[in-house]
């Protein structure tokens, strides 16, 4: 299992930083970032339109909202004390976190954003030629023998399924509805 | 039992084109659940889009059948390849991998098979008699008893399996807080809507559960490298024997059992089912020293178990619109959105449905068997596709997906936006599944509570006039202070026993 630390019961093999101290680090910034966020949106809440009371029947579109934060705000608080308690039932929290993030999740998540934000421009058919080919050259596929056949068939195959099948209108882009 | 809704049901299954279209849905399921990364709950977001256009009877059942065959299709890679392909079958690589190394893939899988069809079939019997009558109660309950069952099955999200019940449960509330995104309905007035008009009508599910289950995956998935995984050789698949049968009998029954009440409770999975399944076949067999090295009744517990906790999660899905696991949210969004209504009134104004699904998953059970059987050495192979072709696809089935739903780029925006928070949110330990079980009864829970507070003129101490409405706020708070009560009482009751054995041995 993942989530068992390697070196329990191991001082030495403790993560590095505050990991059992009262506070852990990195929970602290997450429960910071759920507090401000949550935080934000109670104030937006303060920008709902008012209802007089006879119309908002007893349930005012503030009220669930506000319940629901409040309930966050409270559990975050939480979150920067259960690691050390965590560790001891042998828990690792930081297991899936311990690495930094590498440059190819950033450049894969930044192409996805390129993708769907160059779609309508292009059209839908082209854009998904084009998520075919690129996707599988940034993960370091080189092997055009399969590359090339299924960058033509798959994304092909798939449109053809939803336009003619499920009678979805894609978007044209500079190409036009020449395909579909 | 209602005679007529049942033959009703099981017809509008029996047509040549649904049961081609769940038995396709069963060789997906078992390919997805054999492929390490993808899950049965990930291709249920996938498939939503694809049923579109179709019967909403047939496409329930086609995820239903999907589930069912997502789960098994894990074990098969589990036991040849030690590599699950689903988190329900962890347990089985336990077993499964020493046996297949030994030579006897063919009889792991084999007992993986007979084993988790038993578990399906004997909790879809349990399901069949359960759901009707849980319905029928659940007519009687009126908004504040529906509110109070809600809020137990979010607070089940603190024990649901997973490292951090606090985590689960802001998981859970985050997605009640997107589900009141748009217009209020008592008063009309926006919320959360930042001015746009395409948030008006709140944020759809399947955009949402597309991009947190599957894109956030895939970009956990692009760090993974490359593996090369052993195959076993020389794979004949054999039907277990009266050996084998005789001897794990019992514990198919038994884990059976712990399936189908796991699945029951909400918020829990088959992954726990299948964890306890596997150890109480451990702790009754009578050579628990073989369990880790290869022991059959280690293949039949787990397996028996994740099957049934299958059906036993579709439970409280029809009868009460509570979700029993992460795959049964998705599917019950899928009932939304095909027009039906969750919960008791399902069985009420169309039983007919209920047998349908009945019907698809029996159909399922007996497909996978021989699905299973027959093709292990094909589905062993689908690990052979590469995750740089493999991946791609997930997304272009995830773009095309979510645009076909409302054919709008927006959609596609809120697929990608869901995913790439999904995807920081699963690093610090905030599960999609919890975000998506929040998501679906975030109206469920507000509409009740809304419904409550007009007949309770605000007085929101009547809450507590109901038994029943009580029952759940007690097992709420239980379920709440689960994660510190149950380590607390572990170690009193450890305390008490080495104590006991202490005064014993002084004793003598």
């Amino acid at each position: 299992m993942t989530d068992q630390p390697t070196g329990r019961g191991d001082r030495s093999a403790e993560p590095s930083g505050s990991a059992l101290s009262r506070l852990h680090r990195p929970d602290l910034y997450v429960s910071a970032a759920v507090l401000i966020i949550c935080g934000l949106l109670f104030a937006r809440t303060f920008a709902f339109d008012s209802v007089p009371s006879s119309l908002a029947q007893n349930v005012q579109p503030t009220t669930f909202p506000r319940l629901v934060l409040i309930v966050i705000m409270i559990i975050a608080l939480i979150l920067p004390f259960e690691f050390g308690q965590k560790w001891r039932a042998g828990i690792d929290l930081d297991s899936d976190r311990r690495e930094p993030i590498p440059p190819i999740v950033f450049l894969t998540g930044a192409a996805l954003l390129v993708f769907v934000g160059v779609m309508p421009w292009l059209g839908t058919f082209v854009g998904l030629l084009m998520i075919a080919a690129l996707l599988p050259l940034l993960w370091g596929e080189r092997r055009w023998k399969i590359l090339v056949p299924y960058v033509v068939i798959f994304p092909t195959g798939v449109m053809w399924f939803f336009s003619e099948v499920l009678r979805v209108t894609f978007l044209p882009g500079i190409v036009g509805h020449i395909f579909w | 039992m209602d005679i007529d809704s049942i033959v009703t049901g099981v017809t509008l299954i029996l047509t040549p084109t649904s049961l081609l279209l769940i038995m396709l849905s069963v060789l997906i399921g078992v390919t997805i659940g054999a492929l390490p990364g993808l899950s049965s709950t990930m291709a249920v977001a996938l498939l939503l889009p694809f049923t579109l256009g179709m019967e909403p009877v047939v496409a329930i059942s086609m995820m239903a059948a999907l589930y069912c065959a997502g789960t098994f299709g894990g074990s098969i890679t589990a036991i040849l390849i030690n590599a699950p392909g689903a988190p329900p079958a962890v347990a089985t690589a336990l077993d499964g991998y020493p046996m297949a190394q030994r030579g006897e893939a063919g009889r792991a899988l084999g007992m993986a098979a007979i084993a988790s069809v038993s578990g399906g079939l004997i909790s879809l019997v349990i399901f069949i008699f359960a759901a009707p009558a849980l319905a029928a109660v659940a007519l009687s309950f009126r908004p504040q008893e529906y509110f109070a069952l809600t809020l137990f099955g979010l607070s089940m999200l603190a024990a649901i399996s997973g490292k951090s019940a606090p985590r689960n449960l802001i998981s859970g509330m985050l997605g009640v807080l997107v589900s009141v995104v748009g217009i209020h309905l008592v008063t009309g007035v926006e919320r959360f809507t930042f001015g746009t008009t395409w948030l008006y009508d709140g944020i759809d599910f399947v955009p949402v559960l597309i991009g947190v289950f599957a894109i956030s995956e895939m970009l956990k998935q692009s760090q993974a490298p490359e593996q090369i995984m052993e195959r076993v050789k020389n794979l004949a698949i054999k039907l277990p024997g009266r050996d084998d049968l005789r001897r794990t009998w019992a514990t198919i029954l038994r884990s059976s059992g712990i399936g189908t009440i796991v699945g029951i409770l909400p918020a829990e999975g088959t992954t726990v089912a299948a964890i306890m399944g596997y150890n109480e076949a451990k702790r009754w067999s009578k050579h628990p020293e073989e369990f880790g090295k290869g022991s059959i009744e280690g293949i039949a517990g787990p397996e028996a178990a994740n099957n049934a906790g299958t059906s036993g999660a579709m439970v409280p899905t029809l009868a009460l619109g509570i979700p029993g696991s992460g795959t049964t949210a998705v599917i019950l969004a899928a009932l939304i959105m095909h027009g039906f209504r969750p919960g008791p009134f399902l069985m009420r104004e169309t039983p007919e449905i209920l047998y349908a699904i009945f019907a698809a998953m029996l159909i399922a059970n007996f497909a996978f068997l021989f699905v299973g059987l027959a093709g292990a050495r094909v589905f062993s192979m689908v690990t052979l596709i590469p995750r740089t072709f493999l991946w791609p696809s997930v997304f272009i089935f995830a773009v095309v997906g979510a645009y076909a739903y409302n054919q709008q780029m927006f959609d596609v925006w809120v697929m990608l936006i869901a995913g790439l928070v999904g995807f920081v949110g699963l690093r610090h330990g905030f599960g999609p599944a919890p975000f998506v079980m929040g998501l679906v009864l975030g109206n469920l829970l507000e509409k009740n509570w809304s419904q409550a507070m007009i007949i309770f003129d605000s007085d929101w101490t009547l809450f507590f006039h109901s038994w029943i409405a009580n029952l759940f706020f007690v097992l709420t708070a239980l379920s709440l202070s689960s994660p510190i009560l149950g380590p607390w009482l572990r170690r009193r009751f450890s305390f008490r026993a080495k104590r006991a054995t202490q005064q014993t041995d002084s004793g003598s």
